[in-house]
């Protein structure tokens, strides 16, 4: 498998912190995802390639209490419905997102990050983004439960 | 002390159509608890809103680079608005009889405060700015379908949770 592209069915991990609250147990013990498991300040959320860590989640854990969710990255790619509109409700922009590698980490060649073209002019996209892939990873459960 | 602090504080207590003798002694012996300071704190942790602001006191411990990653530290004056902002809420609720549930505390990566409700299917985010708040509600994953956000002005707050207790 080439490091260059990300194939669409490849699995991404995501470390998501407890002690930051980016999860929170329900009233029946269920661990919920927050939308801050995926945030990022540059706006490309960062995982990392299960193909690329032998398929182990425990590799992306940031510590050891961190939970570990995971996307495809066809579910990211098939977003397409995340626009942004002029003040009439008319679209000036729709945004395509894609995953790509990251070879700034030279530590960790499974590094891939979630990107938006074009870039995003405000965090409005960003946030709704943020819900539409704590969705997709909520539904498919966790790879590694979080602990408190 | 805050508003809702007292607010909560008369709204555990029995009415006084309702006190018996013995309930009008443990009233007076609450009063004469409330203002010695250990019982204060223990009344106090007892209402339903304090747990959250408490967590929201504690962002500000959150320094530069809190999630390894290069997060903005929390913002202090987002901080002050985030908890008037609670407390704002949970007067609403009282007023509207709606249930109060503590949302998920925590911070973005730009120094926001974020407040995140669930109830079944429904989801609200708000996040707390120096400037402003931003809401997103969810209720469902079509973005353009499902998905709404806004500015949160003073006015829309109660419609949010009603909304999200509906």
């Amino acid at each position: 498998m080439s490091s260059d592209s990300v194939a669409d069915d490849e699995v991404l991990f995501r470390s998501v912190s407890s002690k930051h609250n980016q999860c929170t147990r329900d009233t029946s013990g269920r661990w919920k995802l927050s939308s801050q498991a995926f945030s990022d300040r540059y706006y490309k959320p960062s995982v990392d390639r299960a193909i690329l860590c032998n398929s182990d989640p425990s590799h992306t854990q940031k510590s050891p209490k961190d939970g570990v969710v995971s996307v495809i990255a066809v579910e990211v790619r098939k977003i397409k419905d995340i626009s942004q509109n002029d003040d009439k409700g008319n679209v000036i922009t729709t945004h395509a997102f894609d995953v790509i590698p990251d070879a700034d980490i030279p530590d960790n060649p499974a590094h891939a990050l979630i990107v938006s073209t074009p870039d995003y002019c405000n965090s409005k996209v960003f946030k709704k983004l943020l819900e539409r892939l704590r969705y997709i990873a909520d539904r498919r459960g966790w790879m590694i439960e979080p602990q408190e | 002390m805050s508003h809702a602090a007292y607010a909560t504080t008369g709204y555990d207590w029995a009415s006084p159509a309702q006190a018996t003798h013995t309930t009008t002694r443990t009233l007076k012996a609450q009063v004469l608890n409330f203002f010695r300071k250990p019982a204060t704190v223990a009344i106090v942790n007892e209402i339903p809103v304090y747990g959250a602001i408490q967590k929201i006191r504690q962002l500000q411990s959150w320094g530069a680079n809190w999630d390894g990653v290069d997060a903005v530290a929390v913002n202090a004056e987002a901080i002050a608005r985030a908890i008037a902002l609670l407390d704002q809420m949970y007067s609403i609720t009282t007023q509207l009889y709606i249930d109060w549930s503590a949302p998920n505390v925590t911070a973005s990566p730009h120094g926001e405060v974020v407040l995140e409700w669930w109830n079944r299917e429904k989801k609200l985010t708000v996040y707390v700015s120096e400037a402003q708040s931003d809401f997103v509600k969810v209720w469902g994953p079509d973005i353009d379908e499902e998905m709404e956000d806004g500015i949160l002005s003073d006015g829309q707050t109660a419609s949010l949770l009603i909304w999200l207790e509906a």
